[in-house]
């Protein structure tokens, strides 16, 4: 086969994004999409949301691309299948059905997978994970033939775990989340700001369970419990798991490429092998600010990274400096993570917060600057906070500033 | 005629040609649509800010990026909740 100028393995949001940029800068070149999914794109980050999972944004609303759209820029999307194998001395991608697709350039936005369980019981009937169209389908399909009262569990304690929890217990459904972890998004929340959003989910009638771990899952063909490994069966009718999600780069290690968390990249998102990118949550990218590696699994994030990466295809050497940001919303609480958020050593935080109050910034400095914010509906500081972490500041001495509530950040730049 | 002159769908985010051109005099965020992406906050940090729900607003300081970097805001609303529009009032995009 002919060799593809610009070839990207992953439909989603990153490599859909850097078709786009390079269709918008070359009018000419043939531009392929392989995607696993047989769909256009579509907002994927809406999947987990309680207005879609219960039906009141109608799913017609995800498609962010339809097939005319495709056509009229001349990107050829063939969708279904996948990349196996990858040889950069040929310059070749190998698909599952066999075909051999030389490129130019390649661009790896494949994507994670979620991460399961790895115990008895997770292919029954009931059990979900909620990372594609397909799976939410399967959910949205469950809470609708549910019956008030019936149980929901939910597995996990990050983003998909708080946004599910949020739509069982909207729909009816007598809902639990059980935790790994002592409270929800701890990677990123320390105690304070952890209690903060238990005693929200508490308070919305969520039964918590924290420090607990998972024996099995348990049912002829459809769920019936979970087995917990303090030893209780909990009845649940559906489950869903949202774990975190694991890299599926092992194709990229075997043609030696660089993976860690993620397929390690440049700060221009170039990899270690020749012509060779990778872009969004399968990225493990050098961060400017940062001044280290590290992986985003966000929308937001995945669409600046498909397009930096199609620049640095086109040959821009401009480098893009961005700085990270999601947000949750549920339970009362409004929650912003920007920047860096993760807890790891050599990292201090800060709170931010009233006492009494459901409100708290919880700061991640490293040195004397800050790299990350956790604002719990404190949401209003973050113009001022975006610029703290890009301008990376010197907060040296003003550590008693920071951790008053009531003081305006804005006073570092007047 | 007017605002779909160049989308004659009426569905320009869907379906095909080229980016807009048209000098942008107003905008708008439906907060009813808006989910707290952030995407058009990461793109063009004058234009938007969150309110206390997490859903974006526009900041009267949104005449600071250049038309350009709004149709990319806009066309980057994961749930098209950003409208944008004309010097002759008429809506633009979506």
């Amino acid at each position: 086969m002919e060799e593809v100028p610009y070839l990207i393995i992953g439909g989603g949001i990153a490599g859909t994004t850097a078709a786009e940029t390079l269709r918008k800068h070359d009018a000419e070149s043939r531009i392929v999409i392989i995607s696993q999914e047989p769909h256009p794109l579509y907002a994927r980050l809406e999947l987990s949301k309680s207005d879609t999972l219960l039906g009141r944004t109608p799913e017609e609303k995800l498609w962010l691309r339809n097939p005319e759209w495709y056509a009229s820029h001349r990107i050829e999307l063939y969708s279904g299948k996948k990349a196996v194998a990858l040889d950069h001395s040929l310059r070749q991608v190998m698909l599952d059905d066999g075909t051999a697709l030389p490129y130019r350039k390649l661009l790896l936005a494949i994507g994670v997978k979620p991460r399961t369980l790895g115990c008895p019981g997770e292919a029954l009937t009931g059990v979900f994970s909620l990372s594609t169209l397909d799976d939410f389908r399967g959910i949205q399909r469950a809470i609708q033939s549910s019956e008030r009262g019936e149980r929901a569990m939910i597995i996990g304690g990050g983003f998909i775990a708080f946004e599910a929890a949020d739509a069982c217990r909207q729909s009816g459904l007598e809902t639990t989340v059980l935790l790994r972890d002592p409270h929800f998004f701890s990677g990123s929340l320390k105690d304070r700001a952890g209690a903060m959003v238990t005693h929200a989910l508490t308070s919305h009638g969520i039964h918590l369970i924290p420090n607990e771990g998972i024996e099995g899952i348990v049912g002829e063909e459809t769920v019936r419990a979970v087995l917990i490994k303090s030893g209780k069966e909990l009845p649940a009718d559906l489950v869903i798991v949202g774990i975190g999600a694991s890299s599926t780069a092992d194709f990229v290690r075997k043609a030696g490429g660089e993976v860690r968390r993620g397929i390690v990249t440049d700060a221009a998102l170039k990899t270690n092998l020749p012509d060779v990118y990778a872009a969004g949550d399968c990225a493990e990218f050098f961060d400017e600010t940062m001044g280290e590696h590290t992986v985003l699994g966000n929308w937001t994030s995945a669409l600046l990274q498909g397009r930096a990466a199609a620049r640095a295809m086109l040959g821009d050497p401009r480098v893009p400096r961005t700085i990270s940001i999601y947000t949750t919303s549920a339970f009362g609480l409004a929650l912003v993570f920007l920047g860096d958020t993760a807890l790891k050593a050599g990292r201090r935080t800060l709170d931010r917060g009233e006492t009494g109050r459901e409100n708290i910034t919880q700061l991640l400095l490293s040195g004397n600057h800050l790299v990350g914010a956790v604002l719990i509906n404190r949401n209003q500081e973050l113009p001022a906070l975006t610029r703290l972490i890009y301008d990376k500041i010197d907060i040296s001495g003003k550590e008693q500033f920071l951790s008053d509530p009531s003081s305006d950040l804005r006073g570092f730049f007047s | 005629m007017g605002a779909m002159a160049n989308s004659p769908n009426g569905n320009a985010h869907h379906g095909g040609g080229q980016p807009e051109k048209r000098k942008i005099a107003r905008i708008e965020v439906d907060r009813t649509l808006c989910i707290g992406s952030a995407t058009c906050i990461a793109l063009a940090s004058e234009a938007f800010a969150l309110d206390n729900e997490n859903k974006a607003v526009v900041q009267p300081g949104w005449k600071k990026h250049d038309d350009e970097t709004l149709w990319e805001a806009a066309k980057s609303c994961p749930v098209f909740a950003i409208k944008l529009f004309g010097e002759d009032g008429k809506q633009i995009y979506p």
